[in-house]
C-alpha cells in the first residue's frame, strides 16, 4: 500500500484506488480482509470518516463486501471488476494526456505507436 | 445527533467587536477543524459557545436548551483551552496532580485510567508546578484533560502549540483512536493546519470576526483551484469568479479560485491545480487584514 | 453524582486545605515560642494565650487571601472546566463556612484544655467579622484585573490587619461602644457584620454572575 496520499485527488478515492490496486496485483486476494475503517483512518491519519467512504465506494462497486461483525472482505471476482472498470476509463485517465503532451512537444503518432511497440512488458 | 447551535452571536468588549453576528451550528459525531487568525476570534467564540464567556448578544444552545448555567448542557462539554499561567502575586500555582484532580472531581466522565495513560505517554510530572512546564508539557496537559474528560463534545484550542512534530503526530493518533472508538465530536483549533487537515471532517474558518465558512472540508476543497498561466488567460478564465490572492511572475499570474460549485472548468489556456486547505486558508485571508 | 454534589465537595475540601495550611502555620508557631521561652520556665499562660489568639488571626487571614486570590485563579479553572456561576458562589461561601468554623471548633478545644476561657469573646468576635472580610477579599479579587496589583496589595495588607484587629472586637470596643453595656455593643456588632455580610455578597454574586473565563 502506498504510504503517503497525494494532494490531487480527494482522499476517499485514492483510498478505495489503493485497495483496487492490490487486488490488481494480487496482493489482496479474493476473500482476503480487507483493512477497516479504523485501521486505514490510524495508518494514513485521516478521518475515520473518509476512510469510511473509501471503503462504501468499493462496496457500491460491489469489489468489497462486509461480513458482520467480522470485517471487510475481498469479492469473488472483484479483480475482473476492477479491471473492466478500468479498461473504460483507461482513454480518459491516461491516453488524452499523453497525446496532449506528445502533441505539445512535437512527437508524432508514428513516433508514439513506435515507442508503444518497443515497449516490452 | 444533537447540535450545539449559536445565533446571532455579538462580542463586543466596550467598543471593540469581536464577533460580528456569528451563527454556527456543530453537529455532533464529528471532527471539526477551526481556523482563523490570531485575533479573529476563535477563541472568544468558543468560550461562548461552552458559556465560559457570556454574548454580549445572542444565544446558545445544545439540543435546544441553552447553555448558559445549565448542568446538563455542561456536562457533554470540555472546552480546554491553554492552561493560563497563574502568577498574581505569585502565589504558589498549582502541581499538574492538583489540576487534574479538579478535572476529576467537576468532569462528570473523569476516566482517570487514561488520563494515566496519558500522563505516561507524553512523559509529564505531574508533581511539577504549572508554572514550571514547559511550553509542550503544557499543551500536553491541556490535550489529556480534554481526552480523559470524554465529553461528548471535546473542544481543544491550539493543543498541538509547542508539540514537537513526534508529540502532534501521537496527539493526531489519539483523536483518531478515540474518535473511531466513541464517535465523541471534536472541535480542533489549530495554526499547523496542513498536518491535521486529512483528520478534520468540517472545517470552520472565522475571519475578523465573522464565520466565513463552516463545510464539509473535502467538499470544500474540491471547489477550490489554483489556476495559472499567462496573465490575460488567467484573468479570462477566472472572469465571475470568487479570486483570491494573486499572484504574479513576469506574464505569469496564478490565482486561487472558490468556485460555487465543484466542478468548475476554466478552459484550455490555463493550469488548474488543487489547492491545499492551508493554502487555501492563507489565500483568502491575506488580502483581508492589512499587516502590522 | 450531580453537578451542585461534586462542586460542594471539591468547595468542603479546599476548606479543609486552607484551614490545614493555618494549623501548619500555627504548629511552627508553637514551636518557636515553646523554643525561645525554653531558657525560662516555660509560660504555658502566655503560650496558650499568644498561640490561640494568633491561631485566630491566621485562619481568618489565610481564608480572607485565599479568597482574593481564588476569583482569578482556582475558580476560573474550576469555571472553565464546567461549574457553574452558582456552583461556585455557593462553594466560596461554603469553603469559607467549613474553614472557620471547624477552625473555631478547634480553637474552642484548644481553649478548654488550656483554661484560657476570656479568649472565647474574642474567638466569636473575630470568626462573626470574618465572614464579611471574606466576602470583601473575594469581592476585590474579582476586581483586580480592573484596579491594578499594587492598589489591590495594599488593599490586601491594610484591609487583613485591620480586619483582623476590628474583629477582634478590643478596638470596636474600647474606641466606639467605651460606655455602653457589653451585651448591646455586641449585639450590634453581630448585627453590623451580618448585614454588611449579606450586602457584599450580594456584591459578590453579581460581579460571579458576569465572570468569564480568561
Amino acid at each position: 500500500m502506498l504510504d503517503n496520499l497525494g494532494e490531487d485527488k480527494s482522499i476517499y478515492i485514492q483510498i478505495s484506488e489503493m485497495i483496487e490496486d492490490e487486488i490488481l496485483r494480487d496482493i489482496l486476494k479474493e476473500e482476503d480482509r480487507v483493512p477497516s475503517t479504523t485501521e486505514l483512518a490510524k495508518f494514513y491519519k485521516i478521518n475515520p470518516a473518509t476512510a469510511a467512504k473509501g471503503i462504501n465506494l468499493l462496496v457500491d462497486k460491489d469489489i468489497i463486501y462486509k461480513k458482520r461483525g467480522i470485517g471487510m472482505f475481498v469479492q469473488k471476482g472483484a479483480k475482473e471488476t476492477i479491471r473492466k472498470a478500468r479498461r473504460d476509463s483507461f482513454y480518459n485517465s491516461y491516453v488524452k494526456s499523453i497525446i496532449s503532451e506528445a502533441k505539445l512537444i512535437g512527437i508524432s503518432k508514428e513516433d508514439l505507436k513506435k515507442m508503444i511497440d518497443k515497449d516490452n512488458v | 445527533m444533537a447540535t450545539l447551535s449559536g445565533k446571532n452571536i455579538v462580542k463586543k468588549y466596550g467598543k471593540d467587536t469581536v464577533l460580528k453576528n456569528v451563527d454556527i451550528d456543530i453537529e455532533t459525531g464529528k471532527i471539526y477543524g477551526l481556523i482563523g487568525r490570531n485575533g479573529a476570534g476563535k477563541t472568544t467564540l468558543l468560550s461562548i459557545l461552552t458559556a465560559q464567556n457570556p454574548a454580549t448578544e445572542g444565544t446558545v444552545t445544545l439540543d435546544g436548551q441553552p447553555v448558559w448555567e445549565n448542568e446538563e448542557a455542561l456536562s457533554h462539554i470540555c472546552y480546554s483551552r491553554e492552561i493560563p499561567q497563574l502568577t498574581l502575586f505569585g502565589p504558589n500555582t498549582l502541581k499538574v496532580k492538583q489540576y487534574l484532580n479538579i478535572a476529576k472531581a467537576f468532569y462528570k466522565n473523569w476516566d482517570q485510567e487514561y488520563a494515566d495513560e496519558l500522563t505516561k505517554l507524553f512523559n509529564i510530572n505531574i508533581k511539577k508546578r504549572i508554572n514550571k512546564l514547559s511550553k509542550g508539557m503544557l499543551s500536553a496537559v491541556t490535550i489529556i484533560v480534554a481526552m480523559a474528560s470524554k465529553a461528548d463534545i471535546t473542544i481543544l484550542d491550539e493543543p498541538v502549540a509547542g508539540l514537537d512534530v513526534v508529540a502532534r503526530e501521537q496527539f493526531y493518533k489519539l483523536v483518531i483512536d478515540e474518535y473511531a472508538a466513541t464517535g465523541r465530536t471534536f472541535i480542533i483549533s489549530t495554526h499547523i493546519i496542513e498536518e491535521a487537515a486529512n483528520l478534520f471532517e468540517k472545517v470552520i474558518m472565522i475571519d475578523d470576526g465573522q464565520l466565513v465558512l463552516e463545510e464539509n472540508t473535502e467538499h470544500l476543497l474540491s471547489r477550490a483551484y489554483r489556476v495559472s498561466g499567462e496573465a490575460e488567460a488567467v484573468n479570462s478564465a477566472v472572469d465571475g469568479f470568487k479570486v483570491y490572492n494573486p499572484e504574479s511572475l513576469g506574464n505569469h499570474k496564478a490565482v486561487t479560485v472558490l468556485s460555487n460549485e465543484p466542478g468548475a472548468k476554466f478552459g484550455e489556456n490555463v493550469q488548474v491545480e488543487p489547492v491545499q486547505l492551508q493554502n487555501l486558508f492563507y489565500a483568502m485571508c491575506v488580502d483581508g487584514r492589512k499587516e502590522a | 453524582m450531580s453537578l451542585a454534589r461534586r462542586s460542594d465537595k471539591y468547595y468542603v475540601k479546599t476548606g479543609l486545605y486552607t484551614l490545614g495550611y493555618a494549623l501548619l502555620l500555627e504548629c511552627l508557631l508553637i514551636a518557636e515560642l515553646i523554643f525561645f521561652d525554653y531558657g525560662n520556665d516555660l509560660r504555658m499562660d502566655y503560650i496558650a494565650r499568644s498561640g490561640i489568639s494568633f491561631f485566630f488571626m491566621i485562619l481568618i487571614l489565610f481564608n480572607a487571601m485565599y479568597s482574593l486570590y481564588a476569583a482569578n485563579w482556582t475558580d476560573s479553572i474550576v469555571l472553565s472546566m464546567g461549574a457553574r456561576r452558582k456552583d461556585i458562589f455557593r462553594g466560596q461561601i461554603l469553603k469559607t463556612t467549613v474553614c472557620l468554623v471547624l477552625g473555631a471548633a478547634l480553637a474552642l478545644i484548644a481553649i478548654y484544655f488550656t483554661k484560657q476561657f476570656e479568649l472565647i469573646g474574642l474567638l466569636i468576635t473575630s470568626i462573626i467579622g470574618a465572614f464579611p472580610l471574606t466576602a470583601l477579599f473575594y469581592g476585590i479579587g474579582h476586581k483586580i484585573r480592573k484596579w491594578g496589583r499594587v492598589a489591590v496589595m495594599i488593599i490586601a495588607i491594610i484591609g487583613g490587619i485591620c480586619g483582623a484587629a476590628v474583629s477582634a472586637g478590643s478596638i470596636l470596643r474600647q474606641v466606639f461602644f467605651p460606655a455602653f453595656n457589653l451585651q448591646i455593643s455586641f449585639a450590634i456588632y453581630a448585627l453590623v457584620c451580618v448585614v454588611a455580610f449579606i450586602l457584599l455578597e450580594m456584591w459578590v454574586y453579581k460581579l460571579s454572575s458576569k465572570s468569564m473565563v480568561r
